[in-house]
């Protein structure tokens, strides 16, 4: 992952202003470098590391005023002003192929994530069983 | 007037070559952008790369595997109810 990428993960917000600049730094990542790993070679072989990411980011602001003095107690002056705000988000980050340099050529070899299918399958598995039940109970 | 591209963007762009003793890499990669005055989603995926060898240019295309297995199997969990219950209801 790039430098970047890591800076606008790790953030503190003081003021509005830097939370603009975080904004746009989240559309700045959007090189391919952020995909593409640095090469790592090793021998006569070089790897890079090509991954999908994405990431979120949400922000909110509010503010609020005061009001007069208070006639029931004239040498109190009312006043009052507030403000905040929030903001969070999420990243993801997964592998998807490695490309492979060496001598005889250049292959690019998927990198699958078992875990994830496994999930998606299983899930799906519960939801067709639902929908057969209810099909049958019909 | 605000146009939905400057809400939306699908770019794909080019990054910097990286030389190894045989060939120049160039990664390619395709990013999506969903701007909101007050946040934002990025998703970015690698398509490929170009491999270049002297004077002969390559494209080896990056396939995402689990994407495609992840979309077949939720694709397969729609379409089968529906089929059986077109098939259920023919039989009927």
């Amino acid at each position: 992952m790039s430098e970047n990428f890591n800076k606008l993960i790790l953030e503190s917000i003081p003021d509005q202003k830097s939370a603009n600049e975080l904004m746009g730094r989240l559309f700045d990542v959007t090189r391919p470098d952020a995909v593409f790993s640095q090469p790592v070679t090793m021998g006569d072989h070089t790897i890079i590391n090509a991954s999908e990411y994405s990431a979120t980011l949400g922000m909110g602001y509010g503010g609020g005023g005061g009001g007069g003095p208070n006639p029931e107690e004239p040498e109190q002056q009312a006043n009052g002003i507030g403000g905040g705000g929030g903001g969070g988000g999420a990243t993801m980050s997964r592998p998807v192929a490695a490309i492979i340099v060496s001598p005889d050529g250049v292959r690019v070899e998927p990198i699958v994530d078992v875990t994830k299918i496994a999930i998606t399958m299983f899930t799906a598995l519960g939801a067709m069983a639902m929908a057969l039940r209810k099909m049958k109970g019909k | 007037m605000t146009k939905l591209t400057d809400f939306i963007e699908l770019k794909t762009v080019q990054g910097t070559a990286v030389s190894t003793p045989q060939h120049t890499l160039i990664p390619e990669s395709q990013a999506l952008i969903i701007k909101f005055p007050f946040g934002g989603f990025v998703w970015q995926r690698p398509t490929a790369v170009l491999v270049q060898n002297g004077a002969q240019s390559e494209r080896h295309p990056i396939v995402d595997v689990t994407r495609l297995a992840t979309i077949s199997v939720m694709a397969a969990s729609l379409l089968i109810p529906l089929l059986l219950r077109l098939i259920k209801k023919q039989t009927a």
